[in-house]
């Protein structure tokens, strides 16, 4: 192995290279041919099979973009993104900082928070669909049995209140954000926060001015994989709610399993995967111009 | 979930047909290996169906692979696509028997040779019909087990007895029915069912088809609308079956499980589904597998509207088909003969899961061992056999009517439903 | 004094509502038959195969699969974070927006791309894909947390005349514990309880994965009160994993304000 500092533009270029090379090539085999498969199958009218593929140009785009329901689930994709952030940032944050006081008892509520996002989200959703059934859900039965009678709803039939029961599922799983903080707050100095203290500095400025600008690498990492990763989303909604009632709660992915995959026309999901990762990437780009604006005028 | 039971290896199936070679003893000696593909019965059954096959046919060993139906869809026309060599596959009786027809053998030059050239005639006539109507050039290949149909309404006979309730077979008496029940213990559900999107489109499409039965098949197979004034009307009643008591609108959220689960469990005396779960009218079958209510009926959907005679929807269902790439026809005909014709029939149709297409089949004198669960088979047989319509849905559309109708449920106009209903209809979204 | 009581209050509560579902999966799974759900879940053969060995190969696909996606992600966002070229940025925004592509929109292709590498029907056929798909979060999770650490490591090994490399794997690859730890963690999980990819290009059934067991309780049109118990027990036992994860492995996730920490 050759020694010496490596400089000069082409050194650089090929270290670089070797270190992507493992992701460059699972990315080439996997993601190249699907995403071409996918394009060209969007401009097709077949099934899965890709045999007697017929021509249509551009029709299959047409379906989704004048489908209501597509609309819909795009909104509701990004909406439930932004709650389950906005819950991350804080509660989560909040969360987090507590815990890695180290307080006493932190490992039981670790383990409380953590649990929820590592359990399968199939047993999550489907368990919350159980609890909010209207007539033996747990939450009607405790609200029944503590007298408050006229609390009870039907959580899962009315559409405004579905849509919040999804959103609180979103938030139930918030122990990820929890652990990305919390690795990011264990590369904090802890000098820092006692010379804070010392100095007399109170917990909201330390929350503002120290724990929260210093833990950005996790916000960002936390911002755009729920962001991204909403448009993934599928049991947590379809175990749930199942998109209903009347797609109120639909989002990308149920959106896909349920109007295009009845393996008859593939060309179908295909457009209209093809919309939604060109949505995901413009959403992507406003959040990276956001994130430039707000580093610039940190100085960070 | 796949099943593997072929006994030890094929190097011991190798060794058994190298050996039989040299030998004189007759030509069925050589082990066969049969894939068999299937979603539906349930492993169980499935299980049950291949033990006795291979008992008694010990020179055929048969791999089973059960997956759930959806995956089901997906998986067999690509793995037959694959050039996959699989022997035995039944299919769903809808789009997907255009979509592999291509992998498929043609059923009839076979059935001929291996089961017999008067086939047909110990087979019911229209389910070969409606088999050929499903590829588009008419030909057979699929012959479907039997056929099975909804919605039909499932009583608790001993809640019946306990709280004096007759079956209802009209508005008014249902209306009663519902009366009486929440006047017993308000938190019952005089009817329980699934309020899931498909099905809510099953319930709905079963009372219209009591006053205008080709409606659906109009809309399937012609030029029907769905905002056509049977629908609408149709639509109406529904809602006001919901202001009235006899639904409720707790329903939306249940599942398809959570309704079995609370039925099951004496939350309702009635529960509508399909009669594919039959099987609970059965005694054996409800010790089989846990349900511990004493006895269940079946009964048609109350007529709603006056003129109007209780149906169903039915049609059949799996179809079994020999793929083109199979390299033992003969076994797998064989199979095919065992589980349509022969003493497969025994095993499977006890379960009441589908009526058997095969003619002249009479269940076993244990399933039935009491008068209502004779009584209920009669009305099961009869109601599958004489549908108003065919069960022929447009899957991803059923949900979309039963959207519709849960907007209707939750406050919109049942006119504006049908209208959004029709045009979605022709977007081109689901049929080409 | 005060409010660590009432941080301790809110905590305790919050904790309570946090596991109300739990209790009520526990609940669900003792529905009708009680312990005997988990009993025949735990000694019956489901088509041939018992639930211990699904979850051994469970296991082997998480195993696999966790750490193809720490060693590619951490290789490649160090590069991301740490070393210079062009379109440094671009790249990496477009490898990070994969993570937004649904399996079920992809799954058609990975079946033929593991048709054609006659992978189809071995543990590679599920450890591949879905390296594939947790690869983008793995490299936006790595190259955020790199990105965090200081240049002068490096500055100061490359004077040494340390090659990239060792410098990665003798600096920055342990600096980089408390975000390897949750990535692997996640990685396994995710993969525990996928049963989409398993399901579809899986056939043999040696090979049966555990979220192929439970998914298979839940057969069409087969919901029998046996079968609905079973199911919500086989769900609980598929979450035991997460739990014992937790319960042993909390230490190494979790790492709070530590002195040895290295940001100023």
């Amino acid at each position: 192995m050759a020694s010496g500092v490596v400089t000069g533009g082409r050194g650089r270029i090929r270290t670089a290279l070797l270190f992507l090379l493992p992701l460059a090539l699972f990315y080439a085999v996997f993601y190249l041919y699907s995403f071409i498969y996918v394009g060209v199958a969007s401009f097709l009218n077949t099934d899965a099979t890709l045999r007697n593929p017929e021509y249509v140009g551009l029709d299959n785009y047409e379906l989704p973009l004048t489908h209501d329901r597509f609309y819909i689930a795009m909104f509701n994709t990004i909406a439930f993104a932004l709650v389950a952030i906005l819950a991350a940032v804080t509660i989560g944050f909040f969360l987090a900082v507590v815990l890695s006081t180290k307080m006493r008892g932190h490992q039981f509520f670790y383990a409380v928070f953590f649990l929820p996002a590592l359990m399968p989200m199939s047993l999550v959703a489907s368990v919350f669909a159980v609890m909010l059934a209207s007539r033996f859900g747990t939450v009607n039965e405790i609200l029944r049995f503590v007298g408050l009678d006229e609390f009870t709803q039907r959580w899962l039939g009315d559409p405004t209140l579905a849509w919040i029961s999804v959103a609180m599922i979103f938030v139930y799983v918030i122990g990820l954000p929890i652990m990305y903080y919390t690795a990011d707050l264990s590369t904090i100095n802890i000098s820092l926060l006692e010379a804070a203290v010392v100095d007399g500095a109170g917990p909201w400025p330390l929350f503002r001015l120290i724990l929260f600008p210093l833990t950005s690498a996790a916000r960002k990492t936390i911002i755009l994989s729920i962001l991204l990763g909403t448009f993934r989303a599928f049991e947590i909604v379809y175990l749930s709610t199942g998109g209903g009632p009347s797609g109120r709660t639909e989002i990308a992915g149920t959106y896909l399993y349920n109007f295009a995959t009845s393996g008859v026309n593939v060309g179908y999901v295909a457009a209209a995967s093809v919309i939604v990762l060109l949505i995901a990437l413009a959403i992507s780009l406003v959040n990276l111009t956001l994130q430039k604006r707000a580093d610039a005028r940190s100085g960070a | 979930m796949k099943y593997n039971r072929t006994i030890p290896s094929l190097a011991l199936a190798g060794a058994l047909a190298v050996a039989s070679v040299g030998s004189a003893v007759g030509q069925d000696d050589e082990q066969v290996t049969l894939q068999y593909w299937a979603w539906f019965p349930p492993l169980p059954t499935t299980e049950k169906m291949i033990e006795a096959f291979e008992a008694a046919n010990p020179n055929i060993d048969v791999e089973i692979n059960v997956l759930e139906s959806t995956v089901y869809q997906d998986k067999l026309p690509l793995s037959l696509a694959a050039g996959d060599a699989l022997d035995l596959v039944a299919v769903q009786t809808g789009a997907m028997v255009d979509q592999v027809k291509v992998d498929l053998q043609p059923l009839e030059p076979l059935l001929e040779e291996y089961v017999g050239a008067d086939w047909a005639d110990a087979y019911a006539a229209k389910a070969v019909d409606q088999a050929k109507q499903l590829a588009d050039d008419g030909e057979l290949y699929i012959l479907p087990v039997g056929a099975l149909g909804s919605v039909v309404g499932y009583y608790n006979a001993e809640m019946f007895e306990e709280l004096g309730l007759e079956v209802p077979t009209n508005y008014e008496e249902f209306k009663a029915y519902a009366d009486a029940v929440t006047a017993a213990d308000p938190n019952l559900f005089p009817v329980v069912f699934s309020g899931e999107n498909w099905f809510q489109d099953e319930i709905l499409l079963t009372l219209i088809g009591q006053t205008s039965p080709e409606f659906f098949n109009d809309i399937r197979y012609g030029d029907g609308r769905w905002d056509d004034p049977a629908f609408i009307e149709a639509l109406t009643t529904y809602k006001q079956m919901h202001d009235d008591g006899i639904f409720s609108l707790d329903t939306i959220g249940i599942d398809y499980g959570g309704a079995l689960e609370i039925f099951y469990g004496g939350g309702a005396p009635i529960l509508l589904q399909g009669t594919w779960e039959a099987g609970m009218i059965s005694e054996p079958f409800r010790t089989e597998n846990g349900i511990e209510l004493a006895e269940v009926g079946l009964m048609p959907l109350p007529v709603i509207a006056d003129g109007g005679t209780p149906s169903i929807r039915s049609f059949i269902e799996m179809g079994l088909a020999v793929p083109a790439n199979s390299d033992n026809p003969e076994e797998a005909m064989a199979l095919l003969e065992f589980l349509v014709f022969g003493d497969g029939v025994d095993v499977w149709a006890p379960t009441l899961s589908f009526v058997p297409a095969r003619l002249g089949y009479e269940l076993p004198e244990t399933t039935l061992p009491t008068e209502v669960a004779q009584e209920s088979f009669a009305t099961l047989s009869q109601l599958v056999q004489n549908p108003s319509s065919d069960r022929n849905n447009v899957s991803a559309f059923s949900a979309v009517v039963g959207d519709g109708i849960i907007e209707a449920l939750n406050g919109a106009d049942p006119a504006d439903v049908a209208a959004k209903l029709q045009s979605e209809w022709e977007s081109g979204r689901y049929i080409q | 004094m005060k409010i660590l009581v009432a941080l301790g209050s809110i905590l305790l509560v919050m904790a309570v509502v946090w596991l109300v579902p739990i209790f009520s999966a526990l609940n669900r799974s003792l529905v009708f038959n009680g312990i005997e759900n988990y009993t025949s879940v735990l000694t019956e053969p489901i088509g041939g195969i018992h639930i211990w060995q699904t979850f051994l190969n469970s296991g082997i696909i998480a195993i696999g699969h966790a750490t193809l996606v720490v060693g590619i992600s951490s290789l490649a966002g160090f590069a991301f974070a740490k070393l210079d070229f062009p379109y440094r940025n671009l790249i990496f925004y477009l490898a990070i927006i994969c993570l937004a592509v649904p399996g079920t929109a992809v799954i058609v292709p990975l079946f033929r791309i593991l048709d054609t590498l006659e992978l189809l029907d071995t543990y590679w056929a599920v450890i591949l894909p879905e390296t594939a798909l947790t690869l983008p979060f793995g490299v936006l999770l790595m190259r955020n947390y790199f990105g965090n650490l200081p240049d002068t490591y490096m500055e100061s090994a490359t004077i040494d005349g340390a090659g990239m490399f060792t410098v990665f794997r003798r600096i920055y690859l342990p600096l980089a514990r408390p975000a390897i730890i949750p990535l692997g963690v996640l990685a396994m999980m995710w993969s525990f309880q996928d049963f989409l990819l398993p399901l579809m290009f899986i056939t043999d059934p040696n090979l049966t994965t555990a979220a192929m067991a439970v998914s298979s309780f839940q057969e069409y049109l087969s919901f029998t009160p046996d079968n609905i118990g079973k199911y919500n027990a086989s769900l609980v036992l598929l979450a035991l994993p997460a739990l014992v994860l937790i319960i042993f492995g909390q230490r190494f996730i979790t790492q709070g304000l530590t002195s040895g920490g290295i940001k100023e």
